[in-house]
């Protein structure tokens, strides 16, 4: 069967960047900008972008350029026994939409509210209290919040209408997705520049401090920055590409993709930051008070600016409405090339047909999504996102090093110059093979030190074990499980293999639980390397035998 | 600083546009 086809190009490049930029791009770069040296952080933030974003997409496009598969098949094509690096991503890519049309389903709500400014006033309680309805805790789910419900419906409904007919619709439908949303930041930061106050709040956001260059957080900020908002490690790239013929231009796709989704990012602190500087003006605070990220950003902070806004409530209205629609556009095409991403792994892997396997995935979101819908949903939201960012920082560094390390990284890079305008040569083999491990080994280690000093947030240990640790660690062994089922159904003894993988998985997360959360770290650094011995010994002899028997 | 960014992360972007369009593009036609 002919693979299908995108209708022309600029339909890719404008769907992968639609995929790159998202929420994070108006809530997140502005203020990691700001905190880390203001205008200064431009440097770092370019270098990362030019010597790992650039490089890590052209990579990605390689994969499903090269192979016609999405990241499920790729990987495992370029190296045997794989293709759980794949499945891993498409796991963390389908936990994150769970979450992420959510986010939307509040962005839907507060679009009806925009309508009279209905915060104004009591902009926290209003969030907290009428849109969350948040609970005292993690373990009080406390019901489910119906508008929200009804929101997430919505969400799941739209990415299942768009997916359906395959990327020819996708090509179209993001026309709209990138161009609305560019059309209304432009707005946003026409009228946030034009209101009092708002020098000095792009002063806030502008003001270089080069002597934070030498802090090596920065640069590691810009490094995170490029690689979480280009939408790497989720497999999308490898799917979208997938899609393309095999003499397509790599290296000038990735390039222009990169590029403008930094642009608008760094564009979009203008119509934040000067706003907040309104806000701060209109308050008579200190900017650094008026200053966040994040969702406390895009649903407390701004509509609080919103409501402040001179022209009353009709044009608070409008641009309420204006705001939120563009978080809506900014995050729907995210999401569905999240989605997309895992529909093409499960086709390619299982050969079943698109609407089929697209109506599961939608189905399971849109159930799982009651969880984060409940009373203590941005509790479990909150867990689960943080240790998913971990997941897509592992896919990365283990992506760099199969093609870096483990496969002829120099044919690769002759291969994507070939057929690219823009040549990157030994560059991008540096940057592969060197450079991005090195930063994503970094980034893990620095993470792995700060959770040992100080554990994620103030939730109790058995949550943090479920959202975080058990979670991360059943979704990288159910990825194994889903490569090694080709081979599983011929061996004789399966259980015991099997039994040789719970060993393996039941002895890390206890190592985790006893490391991090009772402090016995002496026991949990014997137990960690004591299951995977075992499980290894286990596995190993029983296939051994296997071959023999055969 | 500000127009510094703006010349590199649009010009950039402008650069990548016209790489593309120099290039008669195989993307552009749908074998299917």
């Amino acid at each position: 069967m002919d693979r299908e086809r995108w209708d022309k190009r600029s339909a890719f490049i404008m769907a992968a960047i639609g995929s790159a930029i998202g929420l994070g791009n108006v809530w997140r770069f502005p203020y990691v900008a700001y905190a880390n040296g203001g205008g200064a952080f431009l440097i770092p933030y370019i270098i990362a972008l030019i010597t790992t974003g650039i490089p890590l997409v052209a990579l990605e496009y390689y994969l499903g350029i090269r192979y016609q598969r999405g990241p499920t098949e790729a990987y495992g094509f370029m190296r045997k026994k794989s293709n759980y690096i794949g499945w891993f991503a498409l796991c963390v890519a389908g936990m994150i939409t769970f979450y992420y049309t959510v986010v939307m389903a509040w962005t839907w709500s507060y679009m009806l509210y925009s309508v009279g400014v209905q915060w104004a006033g009591v902009e926290k309680e209003f969030f907290f209290r009428k849109v969350l309805g948040l609970s005292g805790n993690i373990s009080e789910l406390g019901g489910l919040q119906w508008p929200l419900v009804l929101g997430n419906f919505l969400t799941w409904l739209a990415i299942f209408l768009i997916l359906f007919k395959g990327v020819k619709v996708i090509g179209k439908v993001v026309n709209w997705t990138v161009g609305l949303p560019w059309l209304l930041l432009a707005i946003l930061a026409i009228r946030g520049m034009t209101l009092n106050g708002s020098a000095s709040g792009l002063d806030f956001y502008l003001r270089p401090d080069f002597s934070r260059l030498l802090d090596p957080n920065v640069w590691l900020a810009a490094y995170g920055q490029i690689f979480f908002s280009l939408s790497l490690g989720f497999g999308i790239m490898i799917a979208y590409a997938s899609y393309l013929p095999r003499d397509s231009d790599i290296n000038t796709n990735a390039w222009v993709v990169s590029f403008s989704d930094s642009a608008t990012s760094f564009f979009a602190g203008f119509a934040v930051f000067s706003t907040l500087g309104y806000l701060a003006m209109a308050t008579n605070q200190p900017l650094d008070k008026v200053v966040g990220a994040g969702p406390a950003l895009a649903f407390i902070i701004y509509p609080t600016a919103i409501a402040k806004l001179p022209g009353g409530v009709f044009v608070q209205s409008i641009f309420g409405i204006m705001f939120f629609s563009m978080l809506l556009a900014l995050g729907i095409d995210s999401a569905f090339s999240l989605i997309e991403a895992v529909v093409t792994g499960l086709r390619d892997s299982f050969k079943i047909k698109r609407e089929r396997a697209l109506f599961w995935v939608c189905l399971v979101g849109f159930s799982v999504g009651f969880l984060y819908t409940s009373r203590a949903g941005l509790f479990w939201l909150d867990i689960v996102d943080h240790w998913m960012n971990w997941g897509l920082v592992i896919v990365g560094l283990l992506e760099a090093i199969l093609v870096g390390w483990l496969y002829e990284i120099n044919r690769v890079s002759a291969d994507i110059d070939s057929t690219s305008e823009i040549k990157l040569g030994k560059f991008w083999v540096f940057c592969v093979k060197i450079l991005t491990p090195l930063v994503l080994s970094v980034t893990i280690g620095l993470s792995i030190y700060k959770e040992i000093l100080n554990p994620y947030g103030e939730y109790p240990t058995w949550a943090l074990m479920v959202g975080g640790w058990i979670l991360l660690m059943t979704l990288f062994f159910l990825s194994i499980l889903l490569q090694e089922r080709e081979y599983l159904p011929t061996m004789t003894n399966r259980s015991l293999i099997v039994s040789g993988w719970l060993i393996i998985y039941v002895g890390t997360i206890l190592s985790f639980y006893l490391f991090y959360y009772a402090t016995m770290r002496l026991w949990a650094s014997l137990l960690l390397p004591a299951s995977i011995v075992a499980g290894t010994l286990i596995i190993n002899a029983i296939r051994r035998k296997g071959l023999q028997d055969g | 600083m500000a127009i510094l960014g703006f010349v590199i992360l649009f010009g950039g972007t402008f650069y990548g546009l016209l790489k593309m369009k120099k290039r008669k593009s195989p993307e552009s036609k749908d074998p299917s």
